[in-house]
């Protein structure tokens, strides 16, 4: 993992707005599963393709969550810091 | 499962974000074109196939925004609907002023795209319909001699065949055969039709040089 983002506002927002791919991606696809399913011609290597994205997605997800919580902890870090010098 | 005509444009430079909402769009029966960046969007596009534009916001380089921009520049008016990861009101109200017909968050549910989706379509379908109808209608217009041009528009100003006839110094039943090669050629039943495809092809109505009451 690289350098933990500070806590400034376009860090965080950045992150969460990376968030939202692997979130959309991992939808889209279970939804689209669902549909196969409904479907008369089910294409096993078509699902099977897609239950690897969303596993990968997923474990996209997890990663940004980690830089979040990182990101977060730095932060609250640096403003204890700060509050205890200011006393 | 390819059913239906219409085409979907994705453009997202998220290539998981791309190839799981073709997916999705792909199986509800649309063929589905994906993008992972504006630019390679511009480069291959084609206006001719009825569809319509399923657009990231954020992107690198050229953003949403401005791809809706350059394609309304370019004289295409196929219809966008935004996605994004954060539905600011600032970019909200700029994509729907600029002609936008929707605007969804990330990450959307099937229903909610599907329903934007068919109501995008019928936006592109309508349009082309329109423009299909004043094509044709331009194109009849187009074989029109000048002088039944010049009926047509007397027509038009509500002018009678006698005021017609004197107007252009000839007699009522030359006019009335004028008349008719007009109604002919532009596949019009009656005078109400007339009018209305008159309109449609922008043709004002004209009184002529002598229109001096009493003079018929």
């Amino acid at each position: 993992m690289s350098n933990p983002p500070d806590l400034s506002g376009s860090d965080l927002s950045a992150l969460l707005h990376e968030l939202n791919q692997p979130l959309t991606a991992i939808l889209s696809n279970a939804q689209a599963a669902q549909r196969f399913l409904s479907s008369t011609m089910l294409n096993r290597a078509e699902l099977r393709d897609i239950l690897a994205d969303i596993v990968a997605d997923d474990k996209r997800a997890a990663g940004i969550i980690k830089r979040l919580s990182l990101a977060i902890k730095a932060g609250q870090d640096t403003a204890g810091a700060d509050f205890e010098e200011g006393i | 499962m390819g059913s239906r005509s219409e085409t979907v444009f994705i453009v997202d430079d998220d290539p998981d974000v791309c190839k799981a909402v073709g997916r999705l769009v792909r199986g509800e029966g649309y063929e589905v074109r994906e993008f992972n960046s504006a630019h390679d969007f511009l480069v291959a596009h084609e206006p001719e196939p009825p569809g319509c534009v399923l657009l990231d916001v954020t992107m690198p380089d050229v953003d949403g925004l401005q791809l809706q921009q350059r394609l309304t520049a370019s004289g295409c008016h196929r219809p966008i609907i935004f996605l994004t990861g954060n539905a600011d009101i600032h970019n909200t109200v700029r994509a729907m002023k600029a002609g936008a017909v929707n605007f969804l968050t990330k990450p959307v549910d099937r229903d909610e795209l599907m329903a934007a989706l068919t109501e995008a379509l019928a936006i592109d379908a309508a349009g082309r319909a329109e423009w299909e109808t004043r094509n044709t209608i331009a194109g009849r217009v187009a074989t029109l001699t000048p002088r039944e041009r010049q009926v047509l528009e007397m027509v038009v100003a509500g002018r009678l065949n006698k005021q017609i006839a004197a107007a252009l110094g000839t007699v009522e039943r030359t006019i009335k055969v004028h008349r008719a090669r007009v109604m002919q050629k532009l596949h019009a039943s009656s005078l109400i039709q007339l009018i209305d495809i008159a309109q449609r092809a922008g043709i004002k109505g004209e009184r002529g040089n002598d229109a001096t009451p009493g003079q018929s």
